[in-house]
């Protein structure tokens, strides 16, 4: 891709709203160090607000040939004199779009569609999108949002990642509870259908201005702030919350490659395992009970459950009329990286009992994942210190993709299994191997402690038998979303 | 490149876009409504948004040259 296009089409990309991020910076550069090219752009973009102006007085229709339209006072010329002399031309265009769609993963904004000031009401997919100041944003379903101008976008709901580059410095979202103006840097902002409102600083500095209070607050790096009246409440970063430009080439080349008819296909053998304990798709009308948001999954228009705050949980009750000597869990999740001592993917409940195999899933401070089962011992020799069977692989990537979990647990074969993206990680031996409880329990949090989960799980998945490395590879490869 | 020659080609246009054909005015004028959906106008042209893009700016570039004639003609007479 480094087909450099010649200055006729960058001129025309430009004039009809089309430029990409590295056609601006070529027409940047072109115009920084040719004075020809600055001329005819200074030409180009005079013609067309001429043009601009004439079309708006005009009638498709006979008139009188001496007709003579009166320009409107284009004060803006003056302006992009001024504008010329520091070398950020590109900002003025009357009539031209706000932004251009780059990209989309199974939305309905396809590539190249322009967008204007209309309401965009985005129910499936995710599309990235690319502003006239060159601020590229991605913005995930479900969501509703408009662009006020090309430095302003009104997330009404819905959530939105910024990659700001210089060109667009001050790029502002407007949520129903506040605005988000960007020093040029990368930034998310999450406002759920009731207009809560979260802003998230990967980097750089972003301005937090509460609707309604005077206080203006400076957020940096590693920061998140949940806008509301008054100086906004500090919470934790979670990036996995949002989809950034990185993400969107492989979301996309996965739904073309048919991974969604893939992967519905395994599911739908796996409903007629005659071992199936519970497979949960949170695709089904009735919502399971507990405190969550209902978020996009892995697939345009799927539903997954969002755990955010401390408390936030999904009660399960599956299996728990016997005992399981063999249990395979399995799980594509979408976590943050927490540094809390453990987020919990799956907790029964009745820790205190001291009932011999009850299970619990969870992923570690380092981490690592864990499957524990109560009164289970390690065999000697053991490398895992906490006593507990450990992934040898943290399992959490730094930015909070989705990923696929999945421990396989043999109490006759005394051993546990991990696997992380559908690959082996390592095997854990025990010498105590109670047969699995399971019961009564909890997804994202436990009633003993305040363990939590930050971000979704998709497809949880409770087999009563023990998987093979091959089906954990299959399964893994049929639910991909990435290719 | 001043101002005040801006503001002579923004004059030059009047007399350029009156030479054009009607259908081809027309279709300009719509293409640089306010509200204009490309989409629409190009189907209704006959030609893929692309095609439409790439006829618009050939009429640019037409209407450009056509400009820096008149303003030529105007300084030698």
């Amino acid at each position: 891709m480094n087909f450099e296009p010649d200055w006729e089409t960058l001129l025309a990309r430009h004039l009809d709203g089309q430029t990409t991020a590295s056609d601006m910076a070529a027409l940047n550069e072109r115009l920084r160090t040719d004075a020809q090219a600055r001329s005819e752009f200074a030409e180009m973009l005079n013609l067309d607000s001429a043009l601009a102006a004439m079309a708006g007085g005009y009638q498709t229709r006979v008139r009188a040939t001496s007709y003579r339209m009166s320009w409107p006072r284009i004060t803006a010329m003056a302006a992009m004199f001024a504008v010329l002399a520091t070398s950020a031309w590109l900002w003025w265009m009357p009539h031209a779009p706000f932004a251009t769609v780059l990209s989309s993963a199974g939305s309905a904004l396809t590539e190249g569609i322009v967008l204007r000031g209309e309401i965009q009401d985005l129910q499936a997919g995710t599309v990235e999108l690319v502003t006239q100041r060159g601020a590229r944003v991605v913005i995930e379903a479900p969501a509703a949002f408009r662009f006020e101008s090309a430095q302003r976008l009104h997330l009404l709901h819905g959530r939105a990642a910024a990659d700001v580059p210089p060109t667009a410095k001050g790029f502002t979202i407007v949520t129903p509870r506040g605005d988000a103006v960007d020093l040029g840097t990368k930034f998310g902002v999450d406002v759920t259908t009731q207009g809560a409102a979260e802003i998230h600083v990967f980097q750089g500095e972003v301005i937090a201005q509460p609707k309604g209070s005077g206080k203006h607050q400076s957020l940096r790096d590693g920061e998140a702030l949940t806008l509301q009246p008054g100086t906004g409440a500090a919470r934790e970063l979670r990036p996995a919350a949002f989809i950034r430009s990185d993400e969107m080439a492989s979301l996309s080349a996965g739904l073309t490659a048919g991974q969604k008819a893939r992967s519905e296909n395994a599911l739908a053998a796996l409903r007629h395992d005659p071992a199936l304990i519970a497979l949960l798709d949170f695709e089904s009308a009735e919502p399971l009970p507990g405190t969550y948001r209902l978020v996009q999954g892995r697939w345009p228009g799927s539903r997954a459950p969002e755990f955010v705050n401390v408390g936030d949980h999904m009660k399960l009750d599956v299996g728990g009329d016997k005992s399981w000597p063999r249990l395979t869990l399995a799980a594509w999740v979408r976590l943050d990286q927490l540094g809390e001592p453990y987020q919990s993917l799956y907790h029964t409940d009745g820790w205190q009992e001291d009932k011999p195999g009850q299970v619990h899933w969870m992923i570690n401070r380092d981490t690592s994942m864990r499957l524990a089962l109560r009164q289970n011992t390690l065999a000697p020799g053991a490398k895992e210190h906490d006593g507990y069977p450990d992934s040898r692989t943290p399992v959490l990537p730094e930015r909070g993709r989705w990923v696929h979990l999945a421990a396989v647990y043999d109490a006759s074969a005394h051993t546990v299994r991990f696997y992380f993206n559908g690959a082996f990680d390592q095997e854990v031996r025990l010498a105590v191997a109670h047969p699995a409880r399971l019961g009564s329990a909890q997804i994202g949090n436990w009633n003993q402690r305040d363990r939590k989960l930050s971000g979704r799980v998709d497809e949880l998945l409770l087999l009563g038998r023990a998987m093979t490395d091959a089906e954990v590879r299959a399964l893994h490869a049929a639910g991909n979303p990435y290719r | 490149l001043d101002e005040p020659h801006l503001a002579r080609q923004r004059d030059a246009l009047d007399a350029c876009v009156s030479k054009m054909d009607r259908p081809q005015r027309d279709l300009l004028m719509e293409a640089y409504q306010p509200q204009a959906s490309i989409q629409k106008i190009a189907t209704r042209s006959g030609r893929t948004v692309g095609g439409f893009y790439q006829w618009l700016h050939r009429v640019r570039r037409l209407l450009l040259d056509c400009i820096r004639r008149e303003l030529n003609r105007e300084t030698l007479s």
